[in-house]
């Protein structure tokens, strides 16, 4: 469904994409990964073509963006990040005029505002202004206005940015159903949670480049040397000690618990302990465990996704 | 079709807050009422006479009558009085003086002669005299048939035109619509920037919808908005306060270059400032300069000199002299002046700012990024 390769983007002396290549299957939800300033946004609008790249080329289902841009334009839907919807038009005024923009007339732009509004569970809100909207709702109607005109590929920019849990669930199930109905996805998110509930594949991005892709088991597989532990603690953490530990590659901290990467369960585990021990440091809890997008992008790039 | 959908998206986000509408029309209706009715003895060019009484001390005789009767008609009413009753009148300060007609003449008795009274009694009085002394001399001379004047019509225009001027309502029912139309700049600029203050310029640029085409739905709508607030205000100045404006839809065709200007103003002080705070700073004040420099709070050309010439050089001062030319004296020239001034940078600002709008696409300011 869409190519992406070798996509190049400067602003002035900053490299924002490196040269990166990446392609979307049909039907599938593609992920891109990545913490703030990573390049997510500026790889996605070079692909709706918001912006010109510097180098590259992008195929969205086999036509060139840069030849057949308006004919690529009609296949996106677009979801940006931040909030682009009319506060002083009604839900459905909004969805209606987007749906508009694509061509949709008369009865197949009611129906299709109808059945979008309803996706998105705001359907009986539709007489009401955007404006009075909570930030759920509006980010909602964000996604409402991005998908109404039945793109083939959806694209949404951090959709789920400062939600409240509610909303967050609805916008995620929303896009399962979409996909269900056999829409392609590509997501970006420094969400890991939401990129594994979601992608059935995921490109991890870091300082403009994609440091891995693949599904979540063939990222796992990047890092199968590696083991994950976590301990909840309690007393003085000696962690300047613990990261001197031999085979003790990174200590993460996540809200009471402390996530260490080893190389070597065996000995490295045994040599943790014991330090543990002699500091007099309680273990009120551990567990061994698979490695999640975190610690990949953590063993991959050094970096915590949410930094 | 398509831009008729984004026209129709235009309309209802004017009508989504009809009170900013309303206001902008209420605005300059108020400041008509109120300007008009606080300088309109400054535009009034007619001193209303009033009728004059003053004592007569004659003896009834052809002359006398004929003197009393033609005096009635220029408004000077003489009223028959002995000597006595006439001094007791002046000494009582009922009357500013009192005149007698006899052998001797005509002669006016009075405390002062320096007023209204005196100068008209003595202007009326002089020509009498002279008809009197031509009739005498004609008949002298034999020729009854000069004798008795006749009535002629010696003037060529039978009345100034007073009425083909501006009151201060007229005027001000012109200059306070131009000075809305002006603050259209801003309202323009409102229109373009709210799709980058809402972030929808994301949408629509990444819409097959050209971003040609949305700046023509943008600025047509803006300048079909301003002619719309432009014909309510006139309607109302009409009824409200009887003001001419001729024909008002000639007046509304005769305006649309001039939305043109006010049109491309305000955007190309959007597009060339690149933000929309310091645009509406400037046009705020480019806009006062421009509605004073055309004489819409105050007639500018009535000063004269450097006034007068920066009021005729002010695209504001030719649309609405202009008007006035056309309203008043049924003349076009002015109006075309202005309409073909305003109407081409209104053309020029426009073009550029459409530069300067489509140098945008494919940066990363559209983008956001």
């Amino acid at each position: 469904m869409l190519q992406a390769k070798d996509l190049i983007k400067r602003y002035d002396k900053t490299l924002a994409v490196s040269s990166i290549s990446f392609s979307v299957k049909k039907g599938e939800i593609f992920g891109l990964l990545g913490p703030n300033g990573a390049g997510k946004s500026t790889t996605i609008n070079i692909i709706t073509g918001l912006i010109r790249k510097d180098g590259g080329k992008v195929t969205i289902d086999g036509l060139d963006l840069d030849r057949e841009l308006t004919q690529c334009k009609h296949k996106l839907g677009i979801v940006p990040q931040d909030l682009a919807i009319y506060n002083d038009l009604t839900a459905e005024q909004n969805v209606r005029f987007f749906g508009s923009l694509y061509g949709l007339r008369g009865k197949q732009l009611e129906e299709s505002a109808r059945e979008t509004l309803k996706l998105v569970g705001l359907y009986d809100h539709r007489r009401q202004r955007a404006k009075t909207f909570s930030g759920g709702m509006k980010r909602r109607l964000n996604i409402a206005c991005g998908l109404v005109h039945k793109p083939q590929l959806l694209i949404l920019d951090e959709p789920t940015v400062g939600i409240d849990p509610q909303s967050r669930n609805h916008i995620l199930e929303s896009i399962l159903e979409l996909n269900r109905q056999g829409m392609t996805v590509l997501y970006t998110t420094h969400y890991m949670e939401e990129a594994q509930q979601l992608c059935q594949r995921i490109a991890i991005m870091d300082s403009g480049q994609i440091v891995a892709q693949g599904s979540l088991a063939q990222l796992k597989a990047l890092v199968q040397e590696h083991w994950y532990i976590t301990m909840s603690l309690q007393g003085t953490v000696p962690l300047e000690k613990l990261r001197l530990v031999s085979g003790v590659e990174q200590i993460d901290i996540r809200e009471n618990s402390y996530r260490f990467t080893l190389k070597d369960k065996k000995n490295q585990l045994r040599d943790l302990l014991d330090l543990l021990i002699h500091d007099q440091v309680e273990i009120t809890d551990m567990a061994i465990s698979e490695p999640d997008l975190e610690d990949i992008f953590l063993t991959l790039t050094g970096k915590r996704l949410r930094d | 079709m398509r831009a008729l959908q984004f026209i129709k998206k235009e309309i209802l986000h004017a009508f989504s807050s009809p009170e900013s509408l309303m206001l902008m029309i209420l605005f300059p209706f108020a400041l008509t009422l109120v300007l008009g009715l606080a300088f309109s003895s400054s535009f009034s060019r007619v001193i209303k006479m009033p009728e004059t009484r003053l004592p007569l001390v004659a003896q009834g005789s052809l002359q006398t009558n004929l003197y009393i009767s033609q005096a009635a008609q220029a408004g000077l009413v003489f009223e028959q009085a002995t000597l006595e009753e006439a001094q007791q009148q002046l000494e009582d300060r009922k009357a500013p003086g009192y005149v007698t007609l006899d052998g001797d003449g005509v002669q006016y008795h009075a405390r002062s002669f320096g007023n209204m009274e005196s100068l008209l009694l003595r202007t009326y009085s002089r020509i009498f005299a002279q008809q009197a002394n031509m009739t005498g001399l004609a008949l002298k001379a034999g020729r009854l048939d000069l004798a008795v004047p006749k009535a002629g019509n010696y003037i060529a225009h039978e009345s100034i035109a007073l009425d083909r001027e501006p009151d201060s309502f007229g005027y001000y029912g012109i200059t306070m619509l131009t000075m809305i139309m002006m603050y259209g700049a801003s309202q323009a600029m409102g229109l373009m920037g709210l799709e980058r203050r809402e972030r929808t310029d994301l949408r629509l640029k990444a819409s097959p919808f050209s971003m040609t085409g949305v700046y023509l739905a943008k600025s047509g709508m803006s300048i079909f908005t301003l002619l719309v607030q432009a014909l309510i205000l006139m309607i109302m100045n009409t009824l409200a306060f009887g003001v001419d404006y001729r024909s008002i839809p000639l007046v509304l065709l005769m305006l649309i270059p001039f939305a043109f200007f006010c049109n491309g103003l305000g955007i190309l002080a959007y597009q060339a400032a690149d933000n929309e705070r310091t645009a509406n700073g400037f046009l705020n004040l480019l806009i006062v300069v421009l509605v004073f420099l055309g004489g819409g709070y105050v007639p500018l050309r009535q000063f004269g000199g450097l006034m007068e010439k920066l009021a005729d050089y002010s695209p504001v001062g030719m649309i609405n002299q202009g008007m006035i030319d056309y309203i008043y004296t049924n003349q076009f020239s002015g109006m075309l002046r202005a309409m073909a001034f305003t109407g081409s940078l209104g053309v020029v600002m426009l073009l550029i700012a459409y530069m300067l709008y489509k140098r945008e696409e494919g940066s990363h300011r559209v983008a956001g990024a």
